[in-house]
């Protein structure tokens, strides 16, 4: 069946290039972009995000601020250029913090053996119960609200879901043939946890990773957004919503753009993520 | 169960920087004096051991006393009963208007033509990408401040929820029909969809008879998850459109660090989560019966792999 | 009356999958399409009901049904000839009865579909077909979904589907290949007595003599192609196409040990491409015992209470001999094999390996370092999908005592004799095993287990993943590799007739018992074991008595 079907893909993907390529494209430029404004946002907003302006206060989207201009006058568009780095920082970090410990509960629980795995388990499952957004606002009533709780608030609420994951991968990968295959060999532990099960965990970590940034920027500008995490007047996006709310009945702008930023940001590592699976050779 | 929710939260409180007594009294800018500090440490029993404290923070969860709220000055229970029927309404509409927009969106992207598919599929992965907060605004000025067609608020007519409820729906509708869809691509490409073929049966009818039922057992698991999601989201929705419920009360009550109701709404709403997952897993295992026999100890409920963060 | 195919031809994408066939079922008649996976049969089947694919396009210089053509691809007209005109039963490979519901309403789908009978009419009709597909208490079995059935009842309730609305013509997919022989021979002997009522039969198989006694006319294809058709009898007394010979020989069924059952030109392996095949003198025949077991017990804590996996086993092997250990899926072989190697701790009896009390768990299987060898069913995760074939090879040569202190250049060399040993070529070295057809990777399956040097195999299932002369050629490589090097090997499988050819003895294995022991030609001449009997009896599917006196080889 195999020598049937392989022509058959190959044809399917050669009709189908154009249409699911693009959006792989799309995202990938986006993903440059954001590269870009993170690291010198001045190249593609030369202005500064909290100059302000009261004259130009709530302009509308203009050949001058092709985004508009807020309360203060300031360019919405140098703002969301200048928000990418915070943002996309807030969001990196809060994966590492998730994904980091995630990683150290779901290989202690996949490898520890029995009374770890229950440990680890229980307790995944018990934070689990707690919704994701619940469990930061859990954590920032007892740190407190600012920028930094944000970002540790949804790390640590994002662990539990890693965790599970992780946890899932090992025990899949350690009942494989060929870690049998290895322990028949008479390999040790160290070595086939070094050479096989991490390496074959940590490219699916990968796709988690790309995956989960997108989420860890929407629940840290949420909270932001609520007031718990970045402050306005600073350029990060979900403060920025937060400031846009005020005005929503005059000056849509200052909702819509940001927010679209937040959307593409999303998408852009939906589909990398997704690119990267396929490549991976699927996820279980 | 509800007894590691507790105690997590309990060591959660403990670990806190700072000292309870003093957010009582307003936090550190109160500059409230030691008497006033030591006689509310007394009230709350903060100068008992530890272990003390943890035995009557148990004691008193069984017997449904979750203390008086440091803010509102009322037993956090009766505020809690006040708000909670309003916010599980929003949530179980908004689970409802969700799986309708997916079973629509999955029968009809599901294996048609690769056009209906990628525009299926984005659309999906667009709706789930969106943030809650971001989409209510954009429903708030497309709808009420542009076309003027429903109220921008809550404002206690039928129109009012029109808008919080979608805001609610529309991510989890995104989920659910990308979940619901994978499984009836499989479906569809299983040997029995092959055999029910061969005995005459058309596409339409296949999809109905057979890929439904197959995408409704991941579709039903998820919406335990979809229902946490919900209560989440209903933090935002409600602050967004000034709706009385849990939501709100909760945002309040963590910007002013009310530690008693804070803990009291996430113990609640763990509860309601358990009691959801139960529900869900009947209803899988009475569409898929092989559920009961298989090993469902150690098995996660499935969670959208994009939402892991979540 | 009949169904005539002349000349199809079906391909996907520009790429021919079948092309050629031609044959006429007529009533009460039997067409038999035989061939091993990617030959083309089962695209055959399906494009007779206008189910080859949206992708696929097909061709025919005729394609009728009692004389009038069939509907064009994806045309609305198709629906009533299916289930109606013709029926298709599919394998059963756990999938082909949807698992969601009641096996009653799958075969009722075509009566609603077709006859618009009522509710109780329908009940009725489907009680009916379930009872003249075999299936006694049709009753309750309607009502139960096909995971509360075993694969013999799943199998006939999938014949009761496709005969529901009596269709004059049946087309059945590789019926019999998930059943375990005693049973797929009971289908085929159902199939028979509806072709005796008049039902015409294409049958669809990857083995030749599983048809023989049920098919008037066999067209045996090979890469698309029909390589040789003709009546039953006179195909397998005179078989001419190469393809159709190795088919036959690939059998191992009857087949004395020491006999080859690959009959065409593989790679010739490094200096011996001109080998004889009779039987030579092995090397490190006999001695003491490489491994034994001594009343060994296994015993699983499940939520069900205890469950007795394996229970008072015992059994010896020496270097140079086989020891076959056969019994049906979940008696317990696994297990065995496993607790043989180490990788299970036995919850009684003693293991010695070489000589030597063996535990289990990583310091037994460090102590027993590259002497013991793990060939097992090749499901596609026996390999890290990662690693190269060099790499996996490499990785495994490091277990050899002194391996690891190995140069590239050394280690590069011995690689490569590693694959010559198993009649790879070196080119293969580079490759990702995804990307290995299924024989080449159980062959490099095979070189990893005997990178380190090992004096004994532990081969479970090692070939039941195989399609017939594939198995062959393994089935010889194995059989060379022992007489080169001594090994010793502990066979695993379900396949009584694999056992039969490849062992010296014969360990049958029942419900965590071995429940007989013996010399390979004892057990199967006088089986003692009710087991054993059952086992060889039902191995002979209905073709048997027809091949029996057509030996190919003979």
């Amino acid at each position: 069946m195999t020598a049937l079907r392989l022509p058959t893909a190959r044809e399917t993907r050669r009709r189908a290039d154009l249409l699911s390529r693009l959006p792989l494209v799309l995202a990938a430029v986006f993903a440059v972009l954001l590269a870009v404004a993170a690291v010198a946002p001045g190249i593609l907003a030369p202005g500064s995000p909290t100059a302000i302006d009261p004259a130009q206060a709530f302009a509308p989207p203009s050949t001058e601020h092709v985004f508009g201009t807020d309360e203060s006058g300031r360019d919405v568009y140098t703002r969301i250029v200048h928000g990418a780095g915070p943002s996309l920082l807030i969001g990196v970090a809060a994966t590492a913090i998730g994904l980091g410990l995630g990683t150290l509960l779901g290989l202690l629980a996949g490898l520890g053996g029995r009374v770890a795995d229950y440990a680890v388990g229980r307790t995944v499952e018990v934070l689990f119960a707690l919704p994701g957004l619940l469990l930061a606002l859990l954590v920032i009533v007892l740190v407190g609200p600012g920028p930094v709780p944000a970002t540790i608030a949804v790390g640590l609420s994002s662990a539990p879901g890693y965790a599970r994951l992780v946890r899932g991968q090992v025990i899949g990968i350690r009942a494989t043939g060929y870690v049998e295959a290895a322990r028949v060999l008479g390999h040790g532990r160290t070595r086939i946890l070094a050479r096989t099960i991490v390496p074959n965990t940590a490219r699916q970590l990968l796709v988690l990773a790309t995956l989960g940034i997108g989420q860890a920027i929407v629940w840290a500008s949420t909270l932001s957004f609520l007031g718990l995490g970045t402050e306005p007047p600073a350029p990060e996006w979900g403060a920025m919503l937060n400031a846009g709310r005020t005005y929503l009945q005059v000056a849509w702008w200052m909702t819509v753009f940001p927010g679209l930023a937040i959307v593409g940001t999303i998408l852009a590592a939906t589909v990398l993520g997704r690119a990267l699976e396929r490549r991976a050779g699927g996820l279980r | 169960m509800l007894w590691a929710v507790a105690t997590i939260v309990f060591v959660g409180i403990r670990l806190v920087p700072g000292d309870p007594a003093l957010a009582i009294l307003g936090g550190p800018g109160s500059q409230a004096s030691a008497e006033a500090l030591a006689a509310v440490r007394a009230e709350y029993g903060l100068d008992q051991p530890v272990l003390v404290q943890y035995g009557a923070f148990l004691g008193r969860l069984v017997t449904g006393d979750f203390g008086e709220s440091y803010v509102l000055r009322r037993p956090v229970a009766d505020v809690i009963g006040a708000q909670i029927g309003a916010t599980l309404a929003l949530a179980a509409a908004s689970l409802v208007v969700a799986w309708a927009i997916a079973i629509g969106l999955a029968l009809v992207s599901t294996g048609r033509s690769r056009w209906a598919r990628s525009i299926g599929g984005g659309i999906e992965t667009v709706a789930a990408a969106l943030p809650q907060f971001w989409l209510a605004s954009i429903l708030v000025i497309v709808f009420a401040t542009g076309l003027g067609w429903l109220p921008a608020v809550a404002d206690g007519t039928p129109a009012g929820v029109v808008l919080p409820v979608l805001t609610l729906a529309i991510p989890v509708a995104g989920f659910l029909a990308q979940i619901m869809r994978e499984s009836m691509l499989d479906a569809l490409a299983a040997p029995f969809s092959l055999a029910a073929r061969s005995r005459g049966e058309s596409e339409t009818g296949l999809r109905l008879r057979h890929a439904l039922r197959h995408a409704a057992v991941p579709g039903v698991e998820l919406s335990a998850w979809a229902f946490g999601y919900l209560v989440s989201g209903a933090v935002v929705v409600e602050t967004m459109f000034a709706m009385p419920g849990l939501g709100r009360t909760l945002l309040q009550a963590v910007t002013l660090r009310d530690v008693p109701l804070v803990t009291a709404v996430v113990l609640v709403v763990a509860l309601a989560y358990l009691v959801v997952t139960f529900l869900a897993d009947v209803a899988a295992t009475l569409i898929d019966p092989r559920r009961r026999d298989a090993e469902t100890g150690d098995r996660p409920a499935p969670t959208p792999r994009a939402e892991v963060a979540a | 009356m009949s169904l005539r195919v002349q000349d199809l031809a079906v391909s996907f994408g520009g790429v021919e999958a079948v092309a050629g066939v031609s044959f006429d079922l007529a009533a009460g008649q039997c067409v038999a399409l035989v061939g091993e996976s990617g030959s083309g049969k089962s695209v055959t089947a399906r494009a007779l009901l206008g189910l080859a694919g949206a992708d696929a396009r097909v061709s025919a210089a005729a394609l009728e049904l009692d004389g009038a053509p069939l509907p064009a691809a994806g045309a609305p007209a198709w629906r009533r000839i299916r289930g109606a005109r013709i029926g298709l039963v599919l394998q059963d490979a756990l999938g082909a009865l949807d698992p969601l519901r009641p096996v009653g309403r799958e075969i009722g789908d075509g009566l609603r579909l077709h006859a618009r009978a009522s509710g109780s009419e329908r009940a009725g009709r489907v009680h009916d077909a379930l009872l003249r597909a075999g299936i006694e208490n049709p009753v309750l079995r309607a009502r139960q979904r096909s995971g509360e059935l075993s694969g013999g009842l799943r199998q006939r309730a999938l014949i009761a589907a496709a005969i529901a609305l009596d269709p004059p013509y049946l087309v059945a997919d590789e019926p019999t290949t998930a059943l375990d022989a005693g049973i797929g021979r009971q289908v085929l002997a159902e199939l028979g007595r509806l072709k005796a009522a008049g039902t015409g039969i294409l049958l669809i198989s990857h083995d030749l003599d599983a048809v023989a006694g049920l098919a008037d006319h066999v067209l045996v294809l090979a890469g698309g192609r029909v390589v040789e058709s003709g009546p039953t009898t006179q195909l397998l007394a005179a078989p001419e196409a190469p393809e159709t010979r190795a088919l036959l020989a690939a059998n191992p069924a009857g087949r004395p040990r020491g006999t080859r059952l690959s009959i065409e030109d593989r790679p010739p392996r490094h200096g011996r491409a001109t080998r004889e095949p009779p039987i030579e003198p092995a090397r490190g025949v006999g001695g003491p015992p490489v491994l034994e077991l001594r009343d060994v017990g296994v015993v699983h804590r499940t939520p069900d209470g205890p469950f007795s996996a394996l229970d008072g086993a015992s059994l010896e092997l020496r270097r140079g001999e086989t020891l076959g250990v056969v019994g049906a899926s979940g008696s317990g072989k696994t297990t065995l094999a496993r607790v043989a190697i180490g990788l299970d701790a036995p919850t009684s009896g003693q293991v010695r390996r070489f000589g030597k009390p063996g535990g289990s768990g990583p310091g037994a299987l460090r102590a027993a370092r590259g002497r013991i060898g793990l060939v097992g069913q090749d499901a596609g995760g026996g390999f890290d999908p990662r690693w190269s074939v060099e790499r996996t090879l490499a990785d495994a040569l490091a277990a050899e005592p002194g391996g690891r202190r190995r140069t590239r250049t050394a280690r590069r060399r011995a690689v490569a004799a590693l694959l010559d040993a198993v009649g790879l070529s070196g080119s293969l070295a580079g490759r990702a095993p995804a990307s290995l057809s299924g024989g080449q990777r159980q062959r490099v399956a095979i070189a990893r287990a005997l990178a380190a040097g090992p004096e004994l195999l532990v081969l479970d299932e090692p070939v039941s993943a195989l399609d017939l002369t594939v198995q062959a050629r393994v089935l010889d490589l194995l059989d060379d590799l022992q007489r080169e090097r001594g090994l010793g090997y502990l066979l695993i499988s379900h396949d009584l007739d694999v056992v039969a050819h490849a062992s010296d003895r014969i360990a049958v294995v029942e419900a965590g018992r071995i429940v007989e022991q013996g010399d390979a030609a004892r057990v199967l001449a006088a089986p003692e074991h009710p087991a054993t009997r059952r086992l060889l009896g039902a191995r002979r599917p209905l073709g048997g008595a027809a091949r029996a006196q057509t030996d190919p080889v003979s």
